[in-house]
This record gives structure tokens, C-alpha cells and sequence, in this order.
């Protein structure tokens, strides 16, 4: 029986292949991606705005309080956008004071009833809802509109806050956002389409399998049905909201794409639980 | 000599043949498995009202994609893992390695051997299992252009529509990717082997290791621990279906397999070179 050390130089080549390769598998950060940071929009871009302003500790979850409306308004003026799509606001009070503290050239428009709503504000002076019939139940969830923005282009905006409990309602809310955008869209040619909201659909690549919930093979429908008509505008950014779920999105109608885009972090205030989603959008280069 | 007698020894064990049984076995449930579902998705029995999925999504394609990634992580490194698990443990508790190492062989070289025939037999299952897989699709579902979804099996992060030529060539390459998936498993399970004088007990502790790292790396609770465990990676012939391949990506993850199963394999090699044989 041979043994000894006549092998040992066959053993020092594999430790030797390992930490080589181990090595050499290891350039890149495998975790997080870098964190989005907004930089000056660039001339002729849109910057596109979502954010749930409500709150996650209490159960259910609380809207937007008065008290955080000055930090909410700070980051909104510091981002400079066009189009602000927000979830989570009281009523038209709220709406109507951070308009003000956004400056002159605001419009804003807010979904029928309720006490959590969604709320749309772009800076023009034209700004017309888009007409649908309000699902039950949904009311105060959904929300069209169309505008000209500063440059006189022409946007139609659907805002969604999607079902945080309800696959199934997700499916509806979303995938009725989706063709009442799509046919808008199709009517205006050449106008720029925006979905946005918290769609409260979590399917990073990077989540696999998740403890928090088991609707991410029902939502696969509802997103890809969403992503076949336009395009995640904030795709492999990170995480949008606690815990380290990609709720909110931005998705863009065919003919634009998102220069840069992405979750800005460190503007949530109090309990708020989730990060603004920033988006710049310009026409699409031809291929 | 050494080398040509594992392989008869491999041969005799009947091994290889229950693994093909098995795949074949595995592959007849998914069959059945992707028909009812693609018949619920497609048949007027949707759950959903709004849906990306079609008749034409289900196709032999989509069936050969579905079954390779559930075979190649679950079923083949259970395979892998017996094959390691048996080559040293089973000669011990047989005795006949004691008979083995009293021949002029060096260890290394007995080693090498019984490595490369477990290698060689991953291989070609990782081979089998595509090729069945995809002879299935064709027959029994018929073969169109393949379109992945984000969300689905994880493959993708935005929808990728590859024609069928490209799906084709694709899955060529998938195969040498994923049998390197599989040494790691191979590797795990020769280190255990060399430790343990009982197969059933080194076949048994390398199945539960791999399945236990699986799980952990597959749950993003763990996320922080990915870069660590080697199943992180053992999917990652998954980015040979996109559009656009991401060479640099792919060529890392195939280093970090291949640096784990050096490391388990010279570990395991280490352990064989010392140990006493009575």
C-alpha cells in the first residue's frame, strides 16, 4: 500500500486550481447592485416619479401622514420630475399641499374615494383624466390621465396601487391598467405611455424562492402580462420596499426607454416603507 | 488498466442503467406534469384573466427547458452524489479497496481514476437527460421558437425570444455547463466518501448536504450566504438562454464551480492519501 507524500504534489495543484478559481469567480459583487443616485436629467428627458407615501408598521399599514408632507415635498422639488405618481394619499388636501410646495406649473388629479389613494402630478397646465369605468373595489386604486408636458410632448399616464393581499386582484387591477393604457396609447400615436405605481408584484431574479409569500408564481402572470406590453423601466435596480421587495414600478409604452432609472434611497421619513422609483425617460434610439 | 477496469467495475454495478431508468422515469412524470398544467393554462380553465401564456408557449422547447432545469438540480446531483458516495465508501465497507491498494498503483492514480469514471458518467447522464428531454419535446409536443418569461423557473430577467435554430444551438451548450454544475455534487460526495467507511451512510450524507445547500442558497432569507455555497452557481447554464449572453457572468460562476469541486476534490484526495486501510 502506497502512501506518504508521493501524492502531495497532485494535492498541492488542486488547492492550488481552487483558490485560483475561487479566485477568479469572485470580481464582482454578487450581492445588491449599486444604489441608484439621480443625476442632472439630461436635455429633452422626462423624469417619471412613483411612490407609495404610506406607512407599513401599523397592520395594514397607515396613508400618508401631514407630518411627513414637508421631507416628502424636499425630495420631490430636489428630483426636479414631470410626472409624479404617488399611493397612499389621504384626499385632496394632501394633494393640494404638496402641489403647493412643489411650486407654480403643477397639476395634480386624485382617484375617486376612499382614504388611501392614488394621486397624479405633472407640471402642466393640461392635464385631462382618462374616462374608465372604475373597477368595484378598486376605485380608489386606478387612475388615467393624459398631458403635454413642458416640451409639449404628449404623455398618457396610468397610475396603479395594486391589491397587497390578492393575487387574483392584482391580476385585474393590473392587467386592466394595462389595456386601458394600451388602447389610450393607441389612439395618440407617438405619445409617450407610462404605468406606473406600487403593482405590489415582487419577482427579482435574484429573490429565487421567498419565506414572506407564496403568490410569486400567480404574479409571474399578472407582471409578464404587464412587461409584454411595455417595458420595466427600473429592471435589476434592487429592492423598492421593505423587506427588500421590488414593489414599485415604471413601465414605458413602445418607442421610449429609460436612460437611467432606479429606487433613491434614504428619502423615506418616519414609518414610510418605501423608496421613491426614478425614472428618466427619452425616445428610443433606432436599433 | 486502472481506468478501464472502474469503468467495467462501473459497468457491472449496473448503476448507469438504473440512473437512465430514472431519468426516464422522471421524464414520463413531467410530461404528464407540463400537459395537464399547459391544458389548465390554455383550456379555458385559467385562473387569471389576464395571462401572457399560449398554446404556442407550450411547446416541445418549453417542455425540454422545464425538464432540464428540475432534472439537472434535483434528480441528476442525487445520481452524482451516489456515484461519489460509493467509490471509495463502498470499497472500504466491501473490503475490496484494502485488495485495490495492494496492487503496484499509487493512490493518486487509483483516485484519478475513480474520479474521472464518476466524472465521465455525469457527463454523459447531463447528456441523456438533454437529449431525452428534448427528443421528448419533439415527439410528443413539437418543437416552435422558445420564449422565456421573467418569473418562470428564474430564467430570465426579461422576456427572451430565441428562434428554434438558436434554441437548438443553445441547449448544445448548456450541456458541457451543466456537467461542470455537476462535478461540485461529484466533488461533495467523493470528500464525504473518503471519510465514511459505509456507502449507504456517504450516499445518504452527500444527498442531504447538497439538498440542505440547495435549499439555503435557493431561499433569499439566506442571500448573504450565497457567495459561499456552491448551489448558488449550479443553475447558471440558465444564461445560455438569453438573447444576449453574458459571457463574463457565465465565465465566473463556472470558475467558482470549478474552485469548489478542486477544493472538495483535493480535500477529499488529501483524506484518501493518509488514511490507514484495515
Amino acid at each position: 500500500m502506497r502512501r506518504g507524500r508521493r501524492g502531495v504534489p497532485l494535492e498541492a495543484l488542486l488547492f492550488l486550481a481552487a483558490g485560483v478559481l475561487l479566485a477568479a469567480g469572485n470580481t464582482r459583487d454578487l450581492l445588491a447592485p449599486a444604489p441608484y443616485e439621480p443625476t442632472p436629467r439630461r436635455e429633452g428627458e422626462l423624469r417619471v416619479v412613483t411612490w407609495n407615501l404610506g406607512e407599513g408598521v401599523e397592520e395594514g399599514g397607515a396613508p400618508l401622514r401631514m407630518e411627513n408632507l414637508d421631507a416628502v415635498s424636499r425630495s420631490l422639488v430636489a428630483l426636479e420630475p414631470d410626472l409624479v405618481v404617488l399611493q397612499e394619499i389621504t384626499g385632496g388636501r394632501q394633494l393640494s399641499a404638496l402641489r403647493e410646495r412643489l411650486g407654480p406649473g403643477w397639476e395634480g388629479r386624485l382617484a375617486l374615494g376612499g382614504g388611501r389613494r392614488v394621486a397624479l402630478l405633472a407640471r402642466t397646465d393640461d392635464l385631462d383624466l382618462l374616462s374608465f369605468e372604475p373597477l368595484e373595489g378598486s376605485e380608489s386604486r386606478l387612475l388615467g390621465a393624459t398631458f403635454r408636458d413642458v416640451r409639449g410632448r404628449e404623455v398618457v399616464v396610468g397610475a396603479v396601487h395594486a391589491s397587497a393581499f390578492s393575487a387574483e386582484r392584482r391580476n385585474v387591477e393590473v392587467g386592466r391598467a394595462v389595456d386601458l393604457l394600451s388602447e389610450a396609447a393607441r389612439e395618440r400615436p407617438g405619445a409617450l405611455a407610462v404605468l406606473a405605481g406600487d403593482l405590489n408584484l415582487d419577482l427579482d431574479l435574484d429573490k429565487r424562492r421567498d419565506l414572506f409569500t407564496d403568490d410569486s408564481h400567480l404574479d409571474v402572470e399578472t407582471y409578464n402580462y404587464a412587461a409584454n406590453a411595455f417595458t420595466d423601466a427600473a429592471r435589476g435596480r434592487g429592492f423598492t420596499a421593505e423587506p427588500d421587495r421590488r414593489l414599485d414600478y415604471v413601465f414605458l409604452g413602445p418607442g421610449f426607454e429609460a436612460r437611467a432609472g432606479g429606487p433613491w434611497r434614504g428619502q423615506r421619513v418616519g414609518d414610510m416603507d418605501h423608496d421613491p422609483v426614478v425614472v428618466d425617460v427619452r425616445r428610443s434610439e433606432p436599433d | 488498466m486502472t481506468l478501464r477496469l472502474e469503468v467495467l467495475r462501473l459497468w457491472r454495478s449496473k448503476r448507469p442503467q438504473l440512473a437512465l431508468l430514472g431519468i426516464a422515469f422522471f421524464l414520463g412524470l413531467m410530461l404528464v406534469g407540463f400537459y395537464t398544467y399547459a391544458q389548465s393554462r390554455t383550456g379555458g380553465n385559467a385562473e387569471f384573466r389576464y395571462t401572457y401564456e399560449n398554446r404556442s408557449y407550450f411547446n416541445g422547447l418549453t417542455f425540454a427547458v422545464y425538464a432540464f432545469y428540475f432534472g439537472s438540480l434535483l434528480v441528476l446531483p442525487i445520481f452524482a452524489a451516489t456515484e461519489g458516495g460509493v467509490q471509495i465508501a463502498g470499497e472500504t465497507s466491501s473490503g475490496t479497496l484494502w485488495l485495490l491498494l495492494t496492487r503496484p498503483v499509487s493512490r493518486a492514480r487509483l483516485f484519478a481514476s475513480k474520479y474521472l469514471v464518476a466524472a465521465a458518467l455525469s457527463v454523459l447522464l447531463v447528456g441523456a437527460l438533454l437529449g431525452a428531454a428534448l427528443g421528448i419535446g419533439l415527439v410528443a409536443v413539437g418543437w416552435g421558437d422558445l420564449t422565456l418569461y421573467p418569473g418562470v423557473l428564474q430564467m430570465t430577467e426579461s422576456r427572451q425570444d430565441l428562434t428554434q435554430a438558436e434554441a437548438l444551438f443553445r441547449f448544445a451548450l448548456v450541456w458541457p455547463a451543466a456537467a461542470l454544475a455537476l462535478l461540485a455534487p461529484l466533488s461533495l460526495s467523493f470528500l464525504i466518501s473518503a471519510w465514511s467507511r459505509s456507502a449507504v451512510n456517504a450516499v445518504g450524507t452527500a444527498v442531504v448536504v447538497y439538498l440542505v445547500l440547495y435549499i439555503v442558497s435557493e431561499i433569499h432569507f439566506f442571500q448573504e450566504l450565497r457567495p459561499w455555497i456552491f448551489t448558488s452557481d449550479v443553475a447558471y447554464w440558465r444564461g445560455f438562454f438569453q438573447e444576449r449572453i453574458d459571457w463574463v457572468a457565465m465565465a465566473e460562476s463556472a470558475a467558482r464551480l470549478l474552485g469548489f469541486s478542486a477544493l472538495f476534490t483535493a480535500l477529499a484526495y488529501r483524506r484518501f492519501r493518509i488514511r490507514e486501510e484495515l
